[in-house]
């Protein structure tokens, strides 16, 4: 064993922590080495020492100064970014209750205009015709209406309706 | 703690006397004078109370509790040689010297006393706060090495360091 490791050795053995295989190797080292007995003496010594230091300490009572602290920390705490997030939900609703409203009013509006009038569905191209004639009544979105929009697109290119 | 995260005053006021003494007494022995002892104290605890929403009992609390008070201690170790505030004062730590039989030990204690604590104080601050958590809070190593956020192998450096620069301050030539 190095005169390093049995000074180490001996600063655990203060601390109760040297396995019992340690300290029979340790025991063994300084029965052998006149320095490291030295160096265990003082490292036992200066810790001896700490006893006359053995006074209680009381705390005292700073339980309202403490509560009185933390209710100021509290109240000022709060993030710049997580106040103004708080601030700002209330704008954020309306925000968002406008945009609901309006992207529905939008696409009611939307529809509505885009829905046939009623005056346009005489100049349904025939081939519209037929296929009402054979599917029935064309709902506004269904695919025989999106194909009767098709055919008459065609027969406006083609000049037959204005 | 938990209640103390939910705003319960009463849970606040339960921590506070149930673990004042533990974080006074390392405080006091740390910067070795009362002011600064009681500002830590308040420190710890505020800090305890405003992030008691965001705790999360992964360790124990006593042990986060070392923890937080001594990062606090350093901390206010480091402002106050910034602001050369160091002041020592005896009126707390002077009850041994008090109960000896006569006036001559009495004064031999107290000087004793006296050097010692100037020893400690003379430490690097985690040797200083490793000799502290092990001589009178009675901490293993291992506690030691949380409540210093090292490993154990550091822990053994700075007691083992610090024993020899306390012989040296107290006995050395």
């Amino acid at each position: 064993m190095r005169c390093r490791s049995a000074q180490k050795m001996t600063s655990r053995r203060i601390d109760g922590a040297l396995a019992p295989i340690d300290a029979v190797a340790l025991e063994s080292h300084l029965s052998r080495c006149a320095a490291c007995q030295l160096a265990a003496r003082r490292t036992e010594q200066a810790w001896h020492a700490l006893a006359d230091l053995e006074e209680a300490v009381r705390a005292p009572d700073d339980w309202a100064r403490i509560e009185a602290a933390t209710e100021a920390r509290l109240g000022r705490w709060m993030p710049l970014w997580h106040r103004w997030q708080l601030d700002s939900i209330p704008a954020a609703l309306a925000v968002l209750l406008a945009l609901t409203v309006g992207t529905a009013g939008g696409v009611l509006l939307s529809n509505a205009a885009l829905a046939p009038r009623p005056a346009d569905l005489r100049a349904v191209p025939i081939e519209a015709r037929v296929i009402a004639e054979t599917l029935g009544d064309l709902p506004w979105g269904s695919p025989a209406a999106r194909l009767a929009v098709v055919f008459d697109g065609v027969s406006r290119l083609q000049g037959r309706i204005p | 703690m938990v209640l103390a995260g939910q705003g319960d005053r009463a849970a606040w006021q339960t921590l506070y006397v149930r673990h004042r003494e533990r974080v006074f007494r390392i405080a006091l022995r740390f910067l070795g004078e009362e002011a600064g002892a009681r500002d830590v104290t308040q420190e710890v605890f505020v800090s305890l109370f405003a992030r008691a929403r965001c705790y999360r009992p992964t360790a124990s609390f006593p042990s986060y509790l070392r923890r937080v008070t001594v990062n606090r201690c350093i901390n206010a170790r480091a402002s106050a040689h910034k602001t050369h505030r160091l002041e020592a004062s005896d009126a707390i730590l002077s009850e041994t010297a008090d109960r000896a039989p006569n006036p001559e030990a009495r004064l031999e204690r107290h000087e004793t006393a006296a050097a010692v604590r100037s020893a400690i104080a003379a430490l690097p601050e985690r040797q200083r706060m490793a000799i502290i958590l092990s001589r009178w809070e009675g901490l293993s190593y291992e506690e030691i090495a949380a409540a210093l956020d090292c490993s154990i192998s550091s822990v053994e450096s700075l007691l083992f360091r610090a024993r020899q620069a306390l012989w040296h301050a107290l006995f050395g030539a």
